[in-house]
């Protein structure tokens, strides 16, 4: 089945055809975890357009920085001609799109929670896992790496990203505190 | 179709069904509990002019308070079954009939339910927003709020100099003689300015006979100071147009007072709904009087004058 989301012949065959068929499997995974957030919080139909919205959103933006991040690390892992010249903007984004088809399955998952907790959780579980697969998979097809490399690869990108968001947060919060603008909050809190 | 592509379709198909089923259920949920729910202050925003208009926009860009949508808000309170209204006023006022309605909607609350209805004054509560608060069982203003201009005025406007002056000379057909009454090409007759004088009054009397009603003081009393003018909030309670000096914070003490709550009320905004009080309206703040240029706003205004009756100036 995986074949039909990831297709074997990967690398820059047809790159506005993956380009589509990966928009179209992040954007249907990202609107499916909308419908389900949508439903954890008991949110309207105006709630859920808004979570969409946020969704598709963050989606994109974090799909951006882990895939430059997958793209610098796999570029380091192997000589550079091995790595693949890219024809189309955006065409690193396509794998990582398509490694997320898993995640479309949440959808029964926490359906499934709601009767069989315990099956429901495991589904999920299992989900999450094989999510995490697809994306080593993808990665290893598109930069012909090995499994290691590829799990390495995809370790350490979501490694970075985490610090990189701590980093990101922490300098501007340091700064801000370290400064004079910390009165700024004194001011406004009198 | 391939069949492992046919197969993919059906997969898809299945998550997003399975997906939007979670999403009605957690809903539905919602809704279910917001039933269950008691509440024991209705809140409902009065802000900005008032006007009787189909709706708000997508993005819940409605400016000012529409009458429809209050009277909404007040039968959904009475559903419900609130203990009081909270009327949170700030408004200029707007046309007479809006203002109208939406007062006879809460008195009518008042009357056939033990709900307590209290309104709390903001920056201005003048003219229609002043009739509105006059349902009120128990009136809370702050002591600099502008309130008063209990009055009704109608607009003319005569063009016609100036038509002359640029060689126009407007026409009209009409059915009767009086079709044509406050027409803008012309300057208004005799006849005709007793007629507008008449429904002016005949309003102004009714505008009166609400505010007695709704308020514990009489026509002898209230006459002398419904000619039109503005009153600060502590000029309004010496001259008892208010019962009580406090901000917004004294009138929910005040309303919970009322109901004889104990402790911190559970009050739900009923004005907040819809888009507009979504995320994706806290998101997307949509309201068109920021960003016009103040020469639009003028002309905003102005648009008052297609309606003959206002309550506000």
């Amino acid at each position: 089945m995986y074949n039909i989301f990831l297709p074997m012949n990967s690398g820059d065959d047809h790159p506005p055809q993956r380009g589509l068929s990966g928009l179209l499997i992040g954007g249907l995974s990202w609107v499916i975890l909308a419908l389900n957030a949508a439903g954890q919080l008991h949110a309207g139909l105006s709630g859920l357009l808004g979570l969409i919205f946020l969704f598709l959103l963050l989606g994109l933006i974090g799909c951006y920085w882990y895939t430059a991040s997958v793209y610098l690390l796999a570029q380091w892992m192997v000589s550079s001609q091995a790595s693949g010249v890219y024809r189309t903007p955006f065409q690193p984004w396509f794998p990582i799109l398509q490694g997320l088809w898993p995640t479309i399955l949440l959808g029964p998952a926490v359906s499934a929670q709601r009767w069989w907790p315990s099956v429901g959780l495991l589904f999920t579980l299992g989900i999450l896992i094989g999510t995490g697969f697809t994306l080593v998979l993808a990665i290893r097809r598109t930069y012909t790496l090995s499994w290691t490399q590829a799990s390495l690869c995809f370790g350490v990108t979501v490694m970075l990203g985490g610090l990189a968001t701590l980093g990101l947060l922490g300098w501007p919060m340091m700064l801000f505190l370290g400064t004079k603008n910390f009165g700024v909050i004194l001011i406004a809190s009198q | 179709m391939r069949f492992d592509r046919l197969l993919a379709t059906i997969l898809i198909i299945v998550c997003l069904v399975a997906a939007l089923g979670n999403w009605l259920m957690g809903s539905s949920f919602q809704a279910s509990e917001r039933s269950k729910a008691s509440v024991d202050i209705a809140l409902i925003d009065v802000y900005g002019s008032i006007s009787d208009s189909a709706g708000s926009s997508l993005f819940g860009g409605s400016e000012g308070a529409n009458a429809t949508t209050l009277l909404e808000c007040i039968r959904q309170a009475r559903q419900d079954k609130v203990k009081a209204i909270l009327l949170r006023v700030n408004s200029p006022g707007g046309t007479a009939a809006a203002a109208q309605s939406i007062y006879t909607e809460l008195m009518r609350a008042r009357k056939e339910t033990k709900i307590k209805i209290v309104a709390s004054l903001g920056d201005l509560t003048a003219s229609g927003g002043y009739y509105v608060a006059s349902a009120a069982n128990h009136i809370v203003a702050n002591p600099s709020t502008l309130t008063g201009s209990i009055g009704v005025i109608m607009h003319t406007q005569n063009f016609s100099p100036l038509l002359d002056k640029l060689g126009v000379q407007p026409g009209t057909i009409q059915s009767g003689r009086f079709k044509d009454i406050l027409s803008p090409y012309r300057s208004t007759t005799e006849e005709e300015r007793k007629i507008l004088q008449g429904i002016v009054s005949d309003s102004y009397e009714q505008f009166l006979a609400s505010i007695v009603e709704g308020r514990n003081i009489s026509l002898a009393e209230l006459r002398p100071l419904a000619d039109g003018r503005i009153f600060t909030g502590a000029q309004a309670k010496k001259l008892k147009l208010v019962d009580s000096l406090g901000n917004y914070r004294d009138a929910v003490k005040k309303t919970a007072e009322l109901v004889q709550v104990k402790g911190e009320p559970k009050i739900r905004n009923y004005t907040n709904k819809g888009l507009s009080g979504s995320l994706l309206g806290r998101l997307l703040p949509f309201s068109v009087g920021p960003t016009l240029p103040s020469g639009s706003i003028e002309l905003t205004a102005q648009n008052w004058n297609k309606v003959p009756l206002a309550l506000m100036e």
